[in-house]
């Protein structure tokens, strides 16, 4: 176990250094200076002179690659160039908000996701099982910057149950969780159900039920063991989705999370803050997949022979 | 089959071409017009008809779309073709390369790539393909451990037909369809992500018709003209569902 983990997580780590030459090679090759943007269009040159040095920006590209990597290293992503504030503490701030839409969205999916594919699996073409067809292709072809404007223009505008955006209360949760939330309660409610369905054609189902067992005890001791691995791979692998689909889900919702200060950063063309969010994002979004091997590695043994 | 699926797409050519109206003549007189009056499906903020924004954005979404399975289906199919063949040490780099670009996030990559480049739909693709190829690398590479045991394969060799002929005349061919429908998937998920990047403000910049743009405008005018939102995500929702549709039947037949 601890070699299969280890070797997991050394394999994440030339991930993340391509993440992050990758953000730094961007915004080094980006054309306009950074000083223009931190002094305004009327400094003088002496002045922006004195600012590049200071900054380091007179330096070669590979010292100043090396010095941005030692700062990650070390947690200092650098500073703001809008407010002056280090970037790990701005993002420590909106981190709260991201997290909190990120359960209100598994609250959503997650039993959702187990009860919709459950039933249809127990329903085999019946009614709910078309259903449950009719929600996944309609939740695959509903992207969120569409889904999330109709739930504020039923539920604010035209029926004014929840606010139309901001992070204000218990209600100001609700249509967001579920526009993130969406998408994942799709793919899991096709996984349970196939991987239920699946299973219960298994030989070891087939000879449970001519024993005699019940039901239930097929479905709690036989089914439910194997389904529920790759059910929570998919769990842990989607939360990686959800964080990225956060920054989605925020600019609908002016949500003051991660996702909206990467794109704040963006149009401020603050890039000490773009890099940090992109970095941090990109970094919880590798971990996560590399949770749901753990997870998956936990959940089924075999997957520890196979390596 | 094929024809259900074409017909959409054949009529949105044909709307493009003969619709009375021009995507970019503004009337602010018209702007926000609702539906059914004037213009069938209403007017934008800058009094543009809406029909013909929403179909030459369908028309935008359509060019990423080709211009990101075309890049990446060449770069990923030509490294998973030599990856699959060549085996050892080349698949082993080339796949562990594939495996890391595949664990990035690949709509975070694009924000990140458009937002630092002029956004122009040439920099959007390439933002796009830069993680898009590896689906095709991955499969081809597969295909392609597969049909090299096959006889043909093997008979060809022996006659002293070169790697590269081999490579392009006889497996190619042979894994084509399965490329394909992988091909229509990343059409889907390039569709989505450049409305999405759109939506986010470093997508396209007006007045080029997207939908994503069109969805931003008509997120941040909800109150007043909710009929932008509703009809530009319908177009939008008409492409996703046409590509994935075909998509899963091709794949369904593929399989059997």
């Amino acid at each position: 176990m601890l070699s299969f983990v280890l070797k997991k997580f050394f394999s994440l780590i030339p991930a993340l250094i391509g993440l992050f030459i990758l953000t730094f090679m961007l915004i080094y090759l980006t054309p306009g200076d950074p000083v223009d943007a931190l002094l305004g269009d009327f400094a003088l040159p002496a002045d922006k002179e004195k600012m590049r040095e200071a900054m380091g920006l007179t330096r070669p590209a590979h010292v100043q690659l090396w010095m941005s990597f030692k700062g990650v290293l070390s947690g200092d992503l650098g500073t703001s160039f809008k407010t002056g504030e280090p970037v790990a503490a701005v993002i420590g701030s909106r981190l709260p908000s991201t997290i909190l839409l990120g359960f209100g969205a598994l609250a959503f999916a997650v039993p959702l996701g187990f009860l919709l594919g459950f039933l249809a699996a127990s329903h085999k073409m019946g009614f709910l099982d078309k259903f449950s067809k009719f929600y996944i292709t309609a939740a695959f072809c509903m992207p969120s910057f569409w889904f999330g404007p109709i739930l504020i223009l039923v539920f604010s505008v035209w029926w004014p149950l929840f606010p139309l955006g901001g992070q204000d209360g218990f209600s100001s949760l609700i249509l967001p969780s579920i526009t993130l939330g969406l998408g994942m309660s799709a793919v899991l409610t096709k996984l349970v159900r196939d991987s239920i369905l699946e299973t219960g054609n298994a030989a070891y189902v087939k000879l449970a039920r001519s024993k005699g067992l019940s039901e239930d005890d097929i479905l709690t001791k036989h089914v439910w063991p194997n389904v529920r691995i790759p059910i929570f791979t998919m769990v842990f692998l989607q939360m990686g989705a959800l964080l990225t689909g956060a920054i989605l889900t925020e600019a609908i919702f002016q949500w003051p999370g991660v996702g909206s200060l990467l794109i704040e950063s963006i149009h401020s063309r603050d890039y000490p803050t773009l890099q940090g969010c992109v970095l941090f994002v990109g970094f919880v979004y590798m971990f996560m997949n590399f949770l749901s091997d753990i997870v998956a590695a936990l959940l089924d043994p075999r997957i520890l022979k196979g390596e | 089959m094929r024809l259900r699926y074409s017909v959409p797409l054949a009529l949105l050519f044909v709307m493009a071409l003969f619709y009375p109206y021009d995507p970019y003549t503004m009337s602010i007189e018209q702007a926000y017009q609702t539906p059914f009056g004037s213009a069938f499906m209403g007017f934008d903020g800058l009094g543009r008809d809406l029909l013909s924004r929403i179909v030459y954005g369908m028309g935008t979404s359509l060019i990423v779309a080709l211009g990101v399975v075309s890049i990446a289906s060449v770069i990923g199919i030509s490294i998973g073709l030599v990856s699959g063949w060549c085996g050892g040490i080349i698949d082993n780099v080339l796949m562990r390369f594939a495996d890391i670009v595949l664990s990035l996030p690949g709509i975070l990559v694009a924000v990140m790539f458009v937002a630092l480049s002029e956004p122009s739909i040439f920099n959007i693709i390439l933002a796009l393909s830069l993680t898009g190829w590896v689906g095709f690398a991955r499969l081809a590479r597969v295909q392609t451990q597969v049909i090299k045991k096959a006889d043909f394969v093997t008979a060809s060799s022996l006659l002293g037909v070169s790697s590269f002929r081999v490579l392009f005349k006889h497996i190619l061919p042979n894994i084509s369809t399965v490329l394909f429908v992988e091909g229509l998937f990343t059409a889907v998920g390039a569709m989505m992500a450049e409305a999405g990047l759109s939506f986010l403000g470093v997508g396209l910049a007006p007045p080029t018709p997207s939908l994503g743009g069109l969805l931003k405008e008509g997120a941040s005018v909800i109150m007043i003209a909710p009929h932008i939102v509703i009809f530009s995500g319908v177009g939008l929702g008409i492409l996703l569902l046409l590509f994935s549709c075909l998509g899963e039947r091709l794949k369904l037949k593929v399989s059997r």
